[in-house]
């Protein structure tokens, strides 16, 4: 799988592992589950450079939220597009957690919802590797203008209204 | 009322631009019809039984004389002729071009108009009281916040993908008549004894399949915490609210599944997290908002007008029309004319072309430009001097737009059922129009008040059919229509769920079924008792009794 990170795409230095599976070797960073973060953690932290957590979308991030500072990334998992748990999961992780780590959304998106993700926290999507990056962008850059203040930097409407910048 | 600035108008072109975009790559092939239709669902655009269905957003059910003559011309031009106003202050557009949509939506821009978010699991149009503003009884006028709601949930990042959709109505007076406790978020604006405005905030109302009426999970929030305050309980929703099961799947049946103590909990500790963070609006664009919403410049004029008075006594048809149609309005010597667009035997909201200019300009000479959509399919002329009612009445009344039935047996709401829709199961508009013409049959049906009869193709109750003071449902026995009658529904204050009165009718049988229960009704009524007052005192048996025999 390939990334779209910060609307570029880029090799994944992550391995996703499953529950049961060893360290491919030569791996520096993987992604594991939950629950084999919860077993695992010790090992994982010494041996790997970085170590990612997969959360699906019935698992609260309260889960992870004493590790936080061990994890580099958080990975959202939507089984279907419209499945939007994941919206809220990344918004409690980085306004409840204040997570500057990377969250990545995996499974099925659609690049029209690349925008939402974004403002919701997400700073990387996993891809197919022959994805077209630059659509993923176009579908990024079609609004310049939100009604809400988010977890990102763009400036709502409510405030450039009133002359903030 | 509210007019886009440079950034709405900004906004809603790049989202035309979008929807074009995504249609032509629907017409060039590169999206499959099951690709599309995500996309067109955020569009308000239906696949129906025979065409395409745009339905576009009115929001709170304002309209400027400008807007409703766009709507005219979007119906002339691209539909054919007419439009349907719908029970959630929406107008929906039934024979559409698929490449004609983005035209549409460029002229619906034009007018500060959208379909944003009329269809797929995200939050609705924020419907309101029609008689905003201008209703003797109101503590504040819901149209601000219902703007500030339309303008927070559009395009919302976190929500456009709910277990869902989801549906916002609010009510600033007294009576409601926004049905606010059938919604999924409903709020009522209130004072606390400081005299400082906010919200009795309800949540979990809906009709459906599984119809309830909504609870209320905060007595009292101050106005200024209103958008974080919702963001807390659309997020409790959206991670909590079931997705395995459409059926079960509003915030109803999560709030009912959780418990209201335990889900205002969750609401109160999501709340503490965000309330500080900067998500509530300024107070700055909440006044800047608020000063659309000033009141016109009315004129100072004496509550009674003899020429008015006496009108209504030398042409009673005239009279009829005012003692039916017209309710008082806050200032003096001013009136809220509702415009019936259910004529003895038409289908119920539709409106022509013409119908809709003439409207627009009847608004422009005699109501400051501005008319009201109403969850009934009805229209309202908001700041109507009583001396201009004459002139007003003559006018509509050669466009068919003068039907005297406001809240009438006649005034029946009906969804557009299986003559459009792919959901029903039958048809409603048919059943609508035999029960119009025979009751208007019926001299002494016309003086009973509060008489709402509605109509709905199948269990989703687009057409309100569980809080009909008479429901009418839809079902399919065997491939032949049948309709299974409730009495004693009210979406109203004291809102209530219809209850099923017994086995379902044929469709040749309804008209005589519900001349029966009316009769029972006029029989056994006190004084000049509401249906809904009658049924609650006397009960379903007697009714049943009436209609079945007691065998």
């Amino acid at each position: 799988m390939a990334l779209i990170k910060d609307g570029e795409l880029i090799e994944d230095a992550f391995v996703t592992l499953g529950d049961e599976g060893v360290i491919p070797s030569g791996a520096r960073a993987v992604i594991v589950s939950v629950e084999r973060w919860q077993t695992d953690s010790a090992l994982l932290t010494k041996s790997m450079e970085r170590v990612g957590v997969l959360l699906q979308p019935d698992q609260s991030p309260d889960l992870i939220a004493d590790d936080l500072d061990k994890i580099s990334v958080v990975a959202l998992h939507f089984p279907v597009f419209s499945d939007g748990r994941g919206f809220s999961q990344a918004r409690r992780l980085r306004e409840t957690y204040d997570f500057k780590g990377e969250i990545r959304g995996t499974g099925h998106l659609i690049r029209d919802q690349y925008l939402f993700l974004h403002r919701c926290g997400f700073n990387a999507i996993e891809v197919a590797d022959d994805v077209e990056a630059a659509q993923w962008k176009i579908a990024m850059e079609e609004f310049s203008l939100f009604y809400q203040n988010t977890v990102d930097d763009r400036n709502p409407v409510m405030r450039m209204r009133h002359g903030a910048s | 009322m509210y007019r886009y600035d440079e950034f709405d108008h900004a906004f809603v072109a790049q989202r035309v631009a979008q929807f074009q975009n995504q249609v032509d790559r629907r017409l060039d092939g590169e999206l499959t019809e099951d690709e599309f239709k995500p996309l067109r669902l955020m569009n308000g655009l239906y696949l129906q039984l025979h065409a395409y269905m745009l339905r576009v957003a009115i929001p709170y059910g304002v309209l400027s004389s400008a807007q409703m003559r766009q709507l005219a011309h979007i119906a002339r031009t691209y539909d054919k002729d007419y439009g349907h106003f719908t029970t959630r202050q929406n107008i929906q557009y039934n024979w559409p071009k698929l490449k004609d949509v983005p035209a549409i939506l460029h002229d619906l821009a034009d007018v500060e108009m959208h379909a944003i978010q009329t269809s797929g699991n995200c939050i609705r149009n924020v419907t309101a009281d029609p008689y905003a503003g201008v209703a003797a009884d109101e503590v504040d006028d819901p149209r601000v916040y219902a703007e500030i709601l339309r303008q927070w949930s559009t395009l919302h990042p976190e929500f456009a993908f709910l277990p869902r959709k989801f549906k916002f109505a609010l009510s600033g007076a007294v009576e409601d008549r926004a049905a606010v406790k059938l919604h999924d978020i409903g709020l009522y604006i209130r004072r606390n004894e400081a005299g400082e405005v906010g919200f009795e905030v309800l949540v979990g109302g809906g009709q459906g399949r599984t119809p309830i009426i909504a609870k209320t999970i905060c007595d009292f929030l101050p106005k200024q915490h209103l958008l974080s305050y919702m963001e807390a309980i659309m997020r409790v929703y959206n991670e909590h609210g079931r997705r395995d099961n459409k059926y079960k799947a509003r915030i109803k049946i999560l709030l009912n599944a959780t418990g209201v103590d335990e889900f205002r909990h969750q609401v109160e500790a999501q709340w503490e997290q965000i309330k500080d963070r900067d998500y509530d609006l300024p107070e700055s664009e909440m006044q800047r908002i608020q000063t659309y919403f000033a009141p016109p410049d009315y004129d100072v004029l004496d509550a009674t007008q003899k020429s008015f008075e006496l009108q209504k006594f030398e042409d009673p048809v005239f009279g009829t029309w005012v003692k039916n149609n017209v309710v008082g309005h806050k200032r003096p010597g001013y009136a809220v004319a509702n415009i019936s667009l259910k004529p003895v035997g038409g289908i119920p909201g539709d409106a022509t072309s013409e119908q809709m200019d003439v409207v627009a300009d009847l608004a422009d000479r005699y109501s400051f430009g501005e008319i009201r959509v109403t969850h009934r399919q009805n229209l309202v002329l908001p700041d109507v001097k009583l001396t201009d009612l004459f002139a007003l009445f003559e006018e509509l009344h050669q466009y068919g737009l003068s039907t005297p039935n406001h809240g009438r047996a006649t005034d029946i709401i009906a969804c557009p059922g299986l003559d459009y829709c792919s959901l029903a199961n039958a048809r409603a508009i048919p059943v609508a129009q035999r029960l119009s013409e025979r009751l208007h049959e019926i001299r002494a049906v016309h003086d009973l008040r509060d008489m709402h009869l509605n109509i709905s193709g199948c269990i989703n109750a687009c057409g309100h059919h569980h809080v009909g003071a008479i429901g009418i449902l839809g079902v399919d026995r065997r491939g032949e229509e049948f309709y299974q009658i409730t009495l004693g529904g009210s979406a109203f204050e004291d809102a209530s769920i219809g209850d099923i009165i017994g086995p379902a009718f044929a469709s040749d049988d309804v008209v005589e079924a519900v001349e029966n229960i009316i009769r029972t009704y006029v029989n056994n009524r006190e004084g000049e008792e509401r249906f809904i007052d009658t049924y609650r005192r006397v009960g379903l048996k007697l009714f049943k009794e009436k209609l079945y025999g007691t065998d």
